[in-house]
């Protein structure tokens, strides 16, 4: 028998996309330690952190108006289920997390849906999840977009987020409906 | 003016009385806001001494519910092979429970009650130890949670539960189903 005939069957692994954007990315560099088109497999219990401080974190934004741990992300199993979700969790006491149009503060959590814009700050990242069969592992992939994915994505455009100052519980939540992408053609 | 943090009461115990399974347990530690590892494992923030426990068997991972003040904390299978009982719910790998505020947890022969006391640091929180000569939780079987490898999916929780059930209406101590926790997926929280 081959070893390709007794290798174990191969199972599929769940893969998060991460496409980024930054007004300032081409001057700033904020993304250069991010390692674009490239599949990175890492272990199901890993809680995947994103932030300034390359020591803690995952993925890293060259950029001084990024916390620390801005965010970290994080699989877990639905109770019965059989397929892997994403939680996200915004790590940061000084800004908030724009998860689609829900706002998480400091520690708040939530769970990731299939394709959502997370926004904090100037940044836009479109998340975007493909299922795999694997308990063991997940992959990433991070995509960079050379145009705001609020406007490629006709996402509504939201509220503002400061860099510094509070949760931003002044403005009102937009009515505007969320998911806009699937009538564009 | 430091502020009083939330504090987990927790009182541990193993039938077996052997004290080498909580030798390296300390009286208190001060965590700060990531996931708290339990296990065997020198990574794992409270290490407990037994052959059968996974190097990262459980996590209590700290947050807040939308809209709250002060730290909650959801309670996550991290072992592959064990399972872990938490007020009537079995969770395997990567499944997680909110915690209330008091729980009843087994895994591995290990009795866990967790107590949370909270308090509006949300810097750290503390874990204040306890080791039971007694029984915690009482009418517990006495087969082992943690051999899953030959077990199909659907099957029941050695010692815990039904056959073929997950419901926690079916636990076999339902003096202990009050208080369920909510499943950790579905759900804003």
């Amino acid at each position: 028998m081959s070893a390709f005939e007794d290798d174990d069957t191969e199972e599929t692994v769940t893969c998060l996309q991460v496409t980024v954007y930054h007004p300032g990315q081409r001057q700033s560099g904020t993304f250069q330690l991010i390692k674009f088109h490239h599949r990175e497999r890492l272990p199901s219990s890993e809680v995947v952190k994103f932030g300034r401080n390359s020591n803690t974190c995952r993925y890293t934004f060259q950029d001084k108006q990024v916390s620390r741990v801005q965010f970290s992300l994080q699989l877990f199993k639905k109770f019965d289920g059989s397929v892997l979700s994403f939680e996200i969790k915004n790590m940061s006491k000084k800004t908030s997390l724009l998860v689609d149009n829900t706002e998480l503060g400091y520690l708040n959590k939530v769970d990731l849906p299939h394709k959502c814009m997370v926004r904090f700050g100037d940044y836009q990242l479109l998340m975007e999840k493909e299922d795999g069969e694997s308990l063991e592992v997940f992959e990433t992939q991070f995509l960079l977009s050379p145009r705001s994915l609020l406007q490629e994505n006709h996402w509504p455009p939201g509220r503002p987020v400061p860099e510094y100052g509070g949760y931003l519980s002044c403005c009102p939540p937009s009515t505007s409906p969320t998911e806009t992408d699937e009538s564009e053609s | 003016m430091e502020r009083p943090h939330t504090v987990l009461q927790v009182s541990l115990h193993h039938p077996t009385k052997d004290p080498a399974i909580f030798a390296t347990v300390p009286s208190r530690l001060q965590h700060d806001i990531s996931p708290l590892l339990v296990g065997r494992g020198p990574e794992a923030h409270l290490q407990l001494q037994l052959p059968r426990l996974s190097r990262q068997h459980l996590s209590l991972e700290p947050y807040r519910e939308m809209g709250s003040a002060g730290l909650a904390f959801s309670l996550k299978t991290l072992s592959r092979r064990g399972c872990v009982w938490v007020n009537g719910l079995t969770l395997r790998f990567l499944e997680q429970v909110r915690l209330s505020t008091v729980n009843r947890v087994t895994f591995s022969g290990v009795q866990m009650v967790i107590r949370i006391e909270g308090g509006p640091s949300l810097e750290d929180f503390v874990c204040c130890f306890h080791v039971s000569p007694s029984p915690l939780i009482y009418r517990l079987q006495a087969e082992e949670t943690d051999e899953w490898e030959d077990i199909p999916p659907g099957a029941a929780c050695p010692g815990f539960r039904a056959e073929g059930s997950r419901s926690p209406g079916l636990s076999p101590w339902p003096f202990l189903d009050w208080g369920q926790p909510s499943p950790g997926g579905g759900t804003k929280i």
